[in-house]
């Protein structure tokens, strides 16, 4: 008992690789204990324990201080299924809950059962030695760190920089060796692609002179860490659908103001999924994510143009709010032409013209088709008949 | 003691020579460097490439994983996506391959549409799909597939059409008017002389011909623009608005009567 140590947080990359509830800790062959009760989590490391009464009291077992481990089934006599840890010696200057022990083992019992997969991950975690590998990487660096200490001159330089290179190349070959390990050094990976791409681009500008990869490479870097799924929506399409116009709207809303107020729905479409990475939303259920975004406080919406083109824009630029705008700028011209509110904008022919149609449809300007083309004035009949009233 | 005696020409050029080899040997090592850092970025590509096509169950079902892999495929600029036409994508049209596919061609038309304006033919997505797709993969798009696809995209509105060209041969229009400066661009352009010709645009804006007749075809139909086919040349487009701004300032004494008589004239 006196090998369990209390809870510190781990080094950077622990994943959680099984988890049990109603697991009690029991020195040796002791029935009695102060740990009855907790959850137990498996990462690749260690196992760490947390008082099901009071969360904050954990307690850690870590994978080296194991020599063997046992699963013992449940028995008439005994209170679940438990796994049978042996354990080296005591290391010095341990710090936990309890300082001695008569002890060489200690038994996890499973009140709930779950001893059967926590064995498994459990013996898998413990033959990976994965905490070997990253003490001994880091004293193996400082073993090659000294050794380059004594070559110098360019054929050290030449030397450290093949090695390095080796190094990576090894890692990253094993690394897609299969798929657990991948996800073991994921992380790593994460860093070294990074890195690989960062020097490449210091020395060559970008990593590829495409412009859809790159563009690719900057929608993927968008990432949204937890998308939204149809599976934890059951039987709810409307509920469905609103969180998904919130994802929407969370990932787009920035480009949307940035690229003069609106976007077309392929656009959303290419975007959306993107940043989704695998998890794909198809065309219908993005075009009916949009429609919902009317019913959450977005400030997107979707429109429809005559034309049948759709698009989701700034709520703020949609046409009920510019018809005033719109008036002032036709009544300080004296009179405009789609071109020229276009022009003062910054948006495009098409976008002015329905604009304009907007506000004539309002009363506030009107029009006059004549053969130099559409021309908008000032609705003076409206204005002069409001005055005089 | 012995080198800081060695002055002369003789030890200028020795230094020098050095100077050079080490510069040499510096530029060497640094191309090196960048060859090795690409052969990494290779392997790294291939790897994720097979990854995301042999485990995207896998990769999905778990949340952090999946973060990572994105991230991974983001910096080395892999594409994640590796559906493979199956069967049922064949024969039904099911599946994720043409959603995929779909997302794909949106992107490349998306990341041209400063060069294009939005309009490129189904061949040459083709080639760029196939150059931007998985280096490892074998399978070949085919111009039905695209057809296939952005089929599919025509619920999200008619942003994205496909204009047949005849002969089968079809051009793919990504932006739609509403969204295009194309036609402000034109204008401008024609601010000077109150009329464009097709060749002025493609040599002052550099578009090809298919973007540059779709604009001005859709300034004829809205009537923004006139055709003039008497130069024995080429076809004018004449803007009248713009047209008549400069007749009424060059010569103020003409009135505009006059000036729409000769417009008319032109026209007919």
């Amino acid at each position: 008992m006196n090998r369990l140590s209390w809870y510190t947080p781990g080094e950077s990359t622990e994943e959680l690789l099984c988890q049990a509830g109603s697991v009690g800790i029991y020195d040796g062959d002791l029935k009695q204990t102060q740990f009855e009760q907790g959850t137990a989590s498996l990462t690749l490391q260690r196992i760490i324990w947390a008082d099901s009464s009071d969360p904050d009291r954990r307690l850690v077992l870590h994978h080296s201080l194991i020599v063997s481990i046992e699963k013992h089934h449940k028995s008439m006599f005994s209170r679940g299924g438990k796994i049978v840890v042996k354990l080296e010696k005591p290391k010095a200057g341990n710090v936990g809950p309890i300082n001695s022990s008569q002890f060489d083992s200690l038994r996890l019992v499973f009140r709930h059962g779950g001893e059967d997969d926590f064995f498994k991950k459990y013996e898998d975690a413990i033959r990976r030695k994965t905490w070997q590998r990253s003490s001994s990487s880091s004293s193996s660096a400082g073993s090659r760190a000294s050794g380059n200490l004594r070559s110098v001159g360019i054929s050290g330089i030449e030397r450290r920089l093949a090695e390095n290179h080796q190094k990576t190349h090894e890692t990253i070959t094993q690394a897609f060796d299969d798929m657990s390990k991948l996800m073991e050094t994921a992380r790593e990976m994460v860093n070294i692609s990074k890195s690989i791409s960062e020097k490449v681009r210091s020395r060559k500008g970008e990593i590829t002179d495409d412009e859809t990869i790159q563009f690719k490479s900057y929608l993927l870097s968008l990432g949204v860490s937890d998308p939204v799924t149809k599976s934890t929506f059951v039987g709810s399409d409307t509920d469905y659908f609103k969180s998904l116009a919130k994802e929407i709207s969370d990932i787009l809303v920035d480009h949307v103001k940035e690229n003069g107020g609106m976007i077309a729905l392929p656009e959303v479409y290419c975007r959306i999924n993107r940043a989704r990475g695998m998890e794909l939303l198809s065309p219908e259920d993005v075009i009916n994510a949009c429609e919902s975004l009317i019913r959450i406080d977005s400030p997107l919406e979707l429109h429809r143009f005559a034309s049948g083109v759709l698009v989701v824009q700034l709520r703020s630029a949609s046409i009920d709010n510019t018809v005033d705008q719109t008036a002032d700028f036709v009544t300080k011209l004296g009179k405009a032409s789609a071109n020229e509110l276009a022009d003062s904008l910054g948006t495009t022919v098409v976008l002015a013209r329905e604009r304009l149609l907007a506000a004539e449809e309002k009363g506030v300007i009107c029009r006059d088709d004549s053969i130099e083309g559409l021309l908008f004035y000032p609705n003076r009949f409206l204005a002069e008949i409001s005055q005089s009233a | 003691m012995a080198t800081r005696r060695r002055i002369g020409v003789g030890a200028v050029q020795n230094r020098q020579q050095t100077a050079n080899k080490f510069a040499a040997k510096g530029e060497q090592l640094a191309g090196e460097q960048l060859q090795q850092f690409s052969q990494q970025l290779d392997q790294l590509s291939a790897g994720l490439e097979m990854f995301a096509q042999k485990h995207r169950d896998e990769i999905k079902k778990n949340s952090q994983f999946r973060r990572h892999f994105q991230e991974m495929c983001a910096s080395v600029g892999v594409d994640p996506l590796a559906s493979s036409k199956g069967f049922w994508a064949k024969a039904l049209g099911f599946g994720d391959f043409y959603y995929e596919l779909g997302i794909q061609i949106v992107e490349i038309c998306l990341s041209t549409t400063h060069i294009n304006g939005g309009i490129m033919t189904v061949e040459e997505i083709r080639n760029r799909l196939m150059r931007t797709r998985s280096r490892t993969r074998k399978d070949v798009i085919s111009t039905d597939d695209i057809l296939r696809a952005v089929e599919k995209l025509k619920v999200l509105g008619n942003g994205f059409e496909l204009v047949p060209l005849g002969g089968g041969r079809f051009l793919v229009q990504s932006v739609p008017g509403e969204l295009s400066m194309d036609h402000s661009r034109v204008l401008q352009l024609a601010e000077d002389a109150a009329y464009v010709t097709k060749e002025l645009i493609m040599d002052k804006l550099r578009w090809d011909e298919a973007r540059t007749q779709s604009v001005l075809d859709y300034l004829v139909k809205e009537g923004l623009a006139w055709i003039d086919e008497q130069a024995s040349d080429t076809t004018q487009y004449w803007i009248p608005s713009l047209f008549l701004q400069q007749y009424c300032h060059s010569s103020s004494s003409t009135s505009v009567s006059d000036s729409l008589h000769s417009m008319s004239m032109n026209n007919y």
